[in-house]
C-alpha cells in the first residue's frame, strides 16, 4: 500500500497535525518531544502536557538550561495534566474522557487568547493495559475529530515502539495524518544534516561539499562523540566531496576502539568513489545498509 | 611496505626487456618465475589473459604459488597502477617479491604516453625499498616507438638474450619527472567554455561540467567520478591558491578537458599526488584521489599561476 502519511520534522508541523512520533530511546524522545515543547514555549503558544511526571523531567527540559519550566507553569503556559485528571476512570484508560479533556483545554486555551495551543502525551502506558490498544485506537479517532480542524492546535501522540508489537504500531499509525521526526541540525537548502536515533547518526540529504565541511564536522564529531557504532544514511547525499570522505575516515579512526563508522545505503557511484579512493580508509570506513550491527 | 618518494638507496631491481617474438619473451621470463618460486618468494605476474594462461600451461604444477593479474585491469592508469603495485607490497610483508609485468597500454597521446613513462620512472623511487626484482616486458611489434624509447629511459637494467645489464640510457627521475611538466599545455581553445569560480560553494560549478560532460557522453559513474576530481581541485584553487580560480572546459581529440587555473604560485614537493597516502597522517589524499578518479591529470605551476587539467577519453 501506499503511504499516505505527511512525514514532517517537528519544527514544520502545522497547526490541525495530529503527529504520531514513536521513539526507540529516551535521547531520541528528549530530542524531537523537547523541541516541540521548547519552539511552543519560546513562541508563547499554551503547552500542554498529559503525564504524571514532574516538570523538570519533561523530555528535552530536563537538561535545558537556557529554559525553567517552573515559569511557564506559574504563568499558565504550560500545564501538566495528571492521568487521574485527563483521562482515567477508575484507573484504566477512559478514550472518551481523554477526548473531552482535550477539547476542554483547546477551548480554554482560545479563550485565553493563545496564539496556538500544543498538546502531547506518551501513550505507551494505556497500550499496555488490558484492552489497552483497541481503547488507544479509539481515542484517536476522537483526538483526530478535535485536532484536525483546528486553526491553532497541534499534537504528538508518543509512543515507546519497544514497547509494542509490529501490528500494534501499524493500527497505531494509521490513525494519524502525520508522522514527525527530528529537525535537521542543519539545512540551507544544499545540505541538509538530520540526527537519527535508530540507528544512531546522522542522515545526510542533498551535496556536500568544502562550503560546509565546518558544520559536518561539527555534526560529525557531536555524534561520534557519543560513543558506539554510528550510522550515516547517505542514501540521499547526491554529492560528496574527498575532503568530507576524509573528514569521515579520521573520525573512524580515531573512534575505531569504540565503534564503527558506517555508511548506509551508499549510491552506486558513492561506493565506487569511497573503493577507490577510500581504499587506504579502508577497512576503518565501513558500508553497510541501515541495519544496526 | 608503503611507498615513499626518494630514497638513497634503491633494493628493486627494475628491468625491461625489449623482444620481437614469444620464443623470446617466454624464454626470459619462464626461468625468471621459476627461479622466484622456488626461492619461496611472492611472485606476480601482470599480464594479459590469454599469456597468463600460457604461463599456467607451460609452469604446471610448479606454478601453484603465481599470483597472476589482468594487465588490462591493472595498468587502466599510472595513479591506480601504483596504487595497485601498492597495495600487493603490503599485502605480502614477509618475503621478496619478484614480478613479470607486461604494461602493453593504450596510450593514444603524446600527454599519455608521456605519462606512462613517467610512471615507469616514479617506480624506481615509490619503490626503492622494496626488495625485489621487476621484469618489464615490451614487445618492439605492437608497441609505439615513442614508449619503446620512454621504457629505455626509465629502467636501470636492461635484459636481452645476453642477460642483464646496466642500461646507459637510464635517466635520473627526477630528471624525467620535470621533464613530463616542463612542455607547456596546448592552449584553451577560443570555444573552450568558461566559468569563474569565486565561492567554495561548488554546486554551480558541478552543474556546469556536469551539463558539458553529459553533452560530451560522459553519464553515470565516469560523470560522478570527474565531478568529484573537478570539486577537489576547485576547493584546493579556492583554498590554497589566489583568484582568480577559472575553470574552462572544451573537446579535444575526443576527449573532455577541464581545466582549473588559479593566481596562486604552488611549488608541489616529491611526487605530488602519485602515491597513495598514509592514512594516518591523512594528508596528501586531495591530489591522489584526482588522479585516481582522472585518467590523466596534468599540472602546471608557475609565478604566474597554477593550471589543473584533466582530460576524460570519450569511452
Amino acid at each position: 500500500m501506499e503511504s499516505w502519511f505527511a512525514e514532517r520534522s517537528v519544527g514544520q508541523m502545522l497547526p490541525g497535525d495530529h503527529a504520531w512520533f514513536s521513539y526507540s530511546s529516551r535521547e531520541e524522545q528528549e530530542h524531537v518531544v523537547g523541541t516541540f515543547l521548547r519552539d511552543g514555549l519560546m513562541t508563547a503558544d499554551k503547552v500542554i502536557y498529559i503525564t504524571d511526571a514532574d516538570a523538570q523531567d519533561l523530555p528535552g527540559l530536563r537538561t535545558s538550561r537556557d529554559l525553567n519550566p517552573e515559569t511557564y507553569l506559574c504563568t499558565g503556559q504550560l500545564a501538566i495534566l495528571r492521568r487521574t485528571d485527563a483521562c482515567l476512570t477508575a484507573g484504566v484508560f477512559d478514550p472518551g474522557r481523554m477526548v473531552a479533556s482535550l477539547e476542554d483545554v483547546l477551548a480554554r486555551a482560545e479563550r485565553d487568547r493563545f496564539r496556538g495551543v500544543r498538546v502531547t502525551a506518551d501513550m505507551t502506558w494505556a497500550i499496555r493495559q488490558r484492552s489497552g490498544r483497541d481503547r488507544v485506537l479509539d481515542c484517536e479517532a476522537g483526538l483526530d475529530a478535535a485536532i484536525a480542524p483546528s486553526t491553532t492546535a497541534m499534537a504528538i501522540c508518543q509512543i515507546d515502539r519497544r514497547s509494542c508489537t509490529h501490528d500494534e504500531l501499524t493500527a497505531l499509525k494509521e490513525t494519524h495524518e502525520v508522522l514527525v521526526g527530528a529537525d535537521p541540525d542543519f539545512d540551507d537548502g544544499v545540505l541538509t544534516i538530520t540526527r537519527t536515533f535508530s540507528p544512531r547518526g546522522l542522515h545526510l540529504r542533498g551535496e556536500l561539499d568544502g562550503a560546509r565541511h565546518t558544520v559536518f564536522a561539527e555534526a560529525l564529531h557531536a555524534v561520534t562523540a557519543l560513543g558506539g557504532d554510528i550510522h550515516l544514511n547517505v542514501r540521499d547525499l547526491r554529492f560528496i566531496d574527498l575532503g568530507a570522505l576524509s573528514m569521515m575516515a579520521g573520525a573512524a579512526m580515531r573512534m575505531a576502539a569504540h565503534g564503527s563508522l558506517i555508511l548506509d545505503d551508499p549510491s552506486p557511484d558513492l561506493t565506487e568513489v569511497v573503493q577507490l579512493v577510500g581504499g587506504p580508509m579502508l577497512p576503518w570506513l565501513k558500508i553497510g545498509n541501515g541495519e544496526a550491527s | 611496505m608503503a611507498p615513499h618518494g626518494d630514497s638513497p638507496h634503491t633494493r628493486l631491481i627494475h628491468r625491461a626487456m625489449l623482444h620481437s617474438d614469444d620464443e623470446t619473451y617466454f624464454g626470459a621470463a619462464i626461468p625468471f618465475l621459476i627461479e622466484g618460486l622456488d626461492a619461496g618468494e611472492t611472485v606476480l605476474a601482470v599480464v594479459p589473459a590469454a599469456t597468463g594462461a600460457r604461463l599456467r600451461r607451460v609452469l604446471g604444477a610448479r606454478g601453484d604459488a603465481l599470483e597472476l593479474r589482468d594487465a588490462a585491469h591493472w595498468y587502466s592508469h599510472p595513479t591506480r597502477t601504483i596504487a595497485a603495485y601498492s597495495s600487493f607490497i603490503d599485502d605480502h610483508p614477509a618475503t621478496r617479491l619478484r614480478a613479470l609485468a607486461e604494461p602493453g597500454w593504450k596510450a593514444r597521446t603524446p600527454a599519455e604516453i608521456a605519462e606512462w613513462t613517467r610512471y615507469e620512472s616514479i617506480v624506481n623511487q615509490a619503490f626503492a625499498d622494496v626488495e625485489g626484482a621487476v621484469l618489464c616486458m615490451y614487445d618492439r611489434r605492437t608497441t609505439a616507438p615513442e614508449v619503446l624509447d620512454g621504457a629505455l629511459r626509465t629502467h636501470p637494467e636492461l635484459v636481452d638474450d645476453s642477460g642483464p645489464h646496466t642500461n646507459d640510457a637510464f635517466l635520473d627521475p627526477r630528471m624525467v619527472y620535470a621533464e613530463v611538466d616542463r612542455r607547456p599545455l596546448p592552449p584553451v581553445p577560443p570555444d573552450a567554455r568558461e566559468m569563474p569560480v569565486d565561492s567554495i560553494d561548488l554546486c554551480a560549478l558541478r552543474a556546469f561540467v556536469g551539463s558539458h560532460a553529459e553533452d560530451h557522453g560522459i553519464t553515470s559513474a565516469r560523470l560522478h567520478d570527474l565531478l568529484v576530481a573537478t570539486t577537489e581541485v576547485a576547493t584546493n584553487a579556492i583554498r590554497h591558491g589566489l583568484p582568480p580560480v577559472t575553470c574552462r572546459t572544451w573537446t579535444d581529440d575526443g576527449d573532455l578537458v577541464v581545466d582549473v587555473t588559479d593566481g596562486g604560485h604552488w611549488e608541489p614537493e616529491g611526487l605530488p599526488g602519485f602515491l597513495p597516502p598514509d592514512p594516518l597522517l591523512r594528508a596528501g589524499f586531495g591530489l591522489w584521489g584526482v588522479r585516481m578518479l582522472c585518467p590523466l591529470v596534468q599540472l602546471r605551476t608557475g609565478p604566474t599561476g597554477t593550471d589543473v587539467r584533466l582530460r576524460v577519453p570519450p569511452r
